[in-house]
């Protein structure tokens, strides 16, 4: 038996400790391995298992709850750490090959990702009863999180379906990685070629054999659907008339003009839709975000009397620090070299506009989905940004920080607090940590970025293209804003894709904007395997019903989930530890 | 009127997106396909707006009264077994307890939280969301109440008790007092 008979342990001192080692070594864990291999982890699940392990095991008096603060102080250090690797390394690249005509300094981005660590936990606490309790996202990492920390207690048939999941997807990704299976022309690199010589590249018939993305669709199920739809509407429909009709240059063919449709068409208007779908289901939904809203306030003047108690984080608190963090916003772009006083008022009150709106279409995506685009949302918060600032880069770049950091803390404290609804936690407590440690998240991982940048020759250069570290994601970033220098950013597709983005968002169904969005913005290979799993449950759940789903199908869809990661983790780090013996 | 409405919605967004995708030439801003845009946008807002009115009209409906009354049932059964619980939860151990939750949770609240889009469509969105955020409130500590009962914790699992049940009363008498439930 574990705690003791009168209180019950949820926010103590050794979960807050293991939480807070947990989130110091992942962040700078993921920092490096984002900077090696172009994405990072969450981490709620290894944070999870060793708290587990810790706090259960072996100081023997854990309990569910407190795991699960131990994990939301681990993944929300950790998930800071990931915006600012997204985007502080592109201004240290640009630094390098701009010389002189560019320079800046280090304050006003670490004020500004400070703001956004705050502002991203500020706008999304509001939204919980509106995604969690309102719209019931599945959060498919949120789940899983939540079968791992209610495993030892949930019975051994879970626990079983659990470790089942674990070991077959654990087993597949190693099989993958190992590259055994790979035959030219049908397997490489995890993906399987459908094309079977019939079908052309621009309809991308590829699989990505993701035990991980096949699972997210089974947890999610019907409600996936358009997400897989959207897939198929972009790549099967959209593509070929493209090709059909001759609006694709003619000397391109097979690869190279599937990369065409998809980074000239596709993706940019996959963007647009995001947004406008964002945008509209704000509107569609407004009744109840300001019935959550009213609720919030009356909570925080009632909860003395309250039945429950004070269960969200009191209003004020949201208001007084969502304030500050806004004035700190406008001081980081004041004193940036170049920007105006007008220009750092608006840069503040569009930037904050823009990061709620921003943080609320991650969170959505995170929640249908378990991907979160931040880079999309950091290339047109770049692009924005450099409108508004005459070309600008360094401000630019100071808001496109804060928006990064804080759209990954909205999705990754939704995420968070999905779990702790479904093991009875008390929002507050997660809110409150949250708040309290994620600017922590920031201050490491711009640490980290400034020691690997000085440790190349001559003090810079330590990553970016040709290094070791080729920096994937600044590389991505640097070229669209010499996109922007260049004038040749796809506004059409952004003003267009909005458009029908908030159309679909009107719809009634659930989700179906950003859904389509989402599937226009990534390759079919991963709406594919997502596509199959939601497939996969919903005729379980017809013949089985839905209890099957629940008790059956989530553990086994969690173990996929984390085998797949602590696998895919546990092979970045030999390919680190490889390419650094090797020099 | 459903089946016309999906089927402008679908045919305008699809040739939306398809015209969408042609790329401006070089020096303009906007492709030559863009009145074909418009004109599909057009097709799908009427679409838009056929789809949603026997949303609309669905309120008023016999329809709507049976799954009111389904939903009311759900949670009336769900409160009679919540009150047998309380009557026996201090002879009950933590597996016990946590037992009879999961088997609450199985039975009433996942079918209900099935159908709370529809409780919010007729019920209106300020009605409807009261009485759904009042009924995850209480599958929330329902959860907490497991979580406790499985940890060992019988005190905080019998405090959490009377909460779970006064969110759940709380939901359903938002149920009974809406003038769209009528029995």
């Amino acid at each position: 038996m574990f705690g003791t008979p009168d209180h019950y342990r949820e926010l103590t001192v050794a979960a807050v400790l293991l939480g807070l080692v947990q989130g110091v070594i992942l962040n700078i864990a993921f920092a490096y391995m984002a900077l090696k291999l172009g994405f990072s982890l969450g981490g709620s699940a290894i944070a999870a298992i060793l708290g587990y392990v810790f706090l259960r095991g072996i100081l023997r008096k854990g309990t569910i709850v407190e795991n699960n603060i131990n994990q939301t102080i681990a993944s929300g250090i950790n998930s800071a750490g990931t915006g600012v690797v997204f985007v502080l390394p592109a201004l240290f690249l640009l630094t390098a090959t701009m010389q002189d005509s560019l320079t800046f300094s280090l304050w006003p981005l670490l004020i500004a990702g400070l703001c956004g660590a705050i502002l991203g936990v500020v706008v999304i606490i509001p939204l919980r009863k509106q995604l969690i309790e309102l719209e019931r996202l599945r959060f498919p990492t949120g789940v899983a999180v939540a079968t791992i920390i209610r495993s030892g207690a949930a019975g051994v048939d879970k626990a079983k379906l659990l470790g089942i999941g674990f070991l077959i997807s654990a087993s597949w990704k190693l099989l993958m990685i190992s590259g055994w299976l790979d035959r030219p022309g049908l397997l490489k690199g995890e993906e399987l070629n459908l094309s079977f010589g019939l079908l052309p590249a621009y309809m991308a018939p590829v699989l990505y054999l993701s035990t991980m993305n096949f699972a997210a669709g089974l947890l999610s199920g019907r409600a996936g659907l358009p997400f897989f739809f959207g897939g198929i509407l972009a790549w099967w429909v959209v593509s070929p008339v493209s090709v059909s009709v001759g609006w694709t240059p003619v000397e391109l063919e097979g690869t190279a003009l599937a990369d065409f449709i998809y980074g000239e068409m596709l993706r940019p208007l996959g963007i647009g839709i995001l947004i406008g779908a964002a945008f509209m289901e704000v509107v569609v939904n407004f009744p109840a975000i300001k019935s959550a809203f009213y609720a919030l306030a009356a909570a925080s003047r009632t909860a003395s009397r309250s039945m429950t108690g004070l269960d969200e984080i009191p209003f004020w608190v949201l208001l007084a620090g969502g304030g500050a963090a806004i004035v700190f916003f406008f001081v980081a772009a004041w004193i940036t070299p170049g920007v105006s006083l007008t220009q750092a008022v608006l840069v503040s009150a569009v930037g904050t506009i823009w990061l709620g709106l921003a943080g609320l279409i991650i969170a959505q995506c995170t929640g249908l989905t378990d991907i979160s685009p931040i880079s999309g949302i950091a290339l047109i918060s770049v692009t924005m940004m450099m409108v508004i600032l005459n070309g600008n880069i360094a401000a630019a770049m100071v808001v496109t920080l804060a928006v990064a950091v804080g759209i990954g803390q909205s999705a990754d404290m939704m995420q968070d607090l999905k779990t702790g609804f479904l093991v009875g936690s008390r929002p507050i407590m997660q809110q409150l940590v949250q708040f309290g440690v994620s600017w922590l998240g920031v201050l490491i991982a711009f640490a980290v970025i400034y020691v690997l940048w000085s440790s190349g020759s001559g003090g810079q250069n330590g990553f970016g293209p040709d290094t070791p570290l080729p920096a994937p994601q600044a590389t991505a970033l640097t070229s669209v804003v010499e996109a922007v220098q260049n004038n040749t950013v796809p506004t059409d597709k952004f003003v267009l894709g909005s458009i029908v983005g908030a159309l679909l968002g009107a719809a009634p169904v659930a989700g179906l904007g950003v859904l389509v969005g989402l599937a226009m913005y990534l390759p079919l290979s991963i709406t594919l395997g997502y596509g199959l799993g939601c497939l996969t449950q919903m005729s379980g759940a017809k013949r089985k019903g839905e209890a099957f789903t629940e008790n059956k199908v989530v553990p086994l869809a969690a173990g996929l989930i984390i085998g797949e990661a602590i696998m895919g983790v546990g092979h970045a780090i030999y390919e680190i530890l490889l390419s650094t013996a090797g020099g | 009127m459903r089946v016309t409405g999906s089927l402008l919605f679908i045919v305008g967004i699809i040739v939306a997106l398809i015209s969408a995708t042609k790329l401006p030439a070089s020096g303009t801003r906007w492709s030559d396909m863009l009145p074909f845009y418009v004109g599909a946008v057009v097709l799908a807002v009427v679409g838009l707006l056929l789809l949603r009115w026997p949303q609309i009209q669905q309120r008023n409906s016999t329809f709507s009264n049976q799954v009111c009354l389904n939903v009311m049932a759900l949670l009336e059964e769900l409160l009679a077994e919540m009150q047998t619980l309380g009557q026996e939860i201090n002879d009950l151990d933590g597996v016990g307890i946590a037992k009879r939750v999961n088997a609450m949770l199985d039975t009433y609240v996942l079918p209900f939280a099935a159908a709370q889009q529809e409780v919010i469509c007729l019920l209106g969105q300020y009605q409807g969301v009261e009485v759904v955020v009042a009924a995850a409130q209480g599958e929330r500590l329902l959860n907490r109440m497991w979580s406790a009962a499985s940890d060992g914790n019988k005190t905080e699992a019998i405090a959490t008790y009377p909460k779970a049940l006064a969110a759940f009363k709380e939901a359903h008498q938002g149920t009974v007092i809406s003038d769209q439930c009528e029995r």
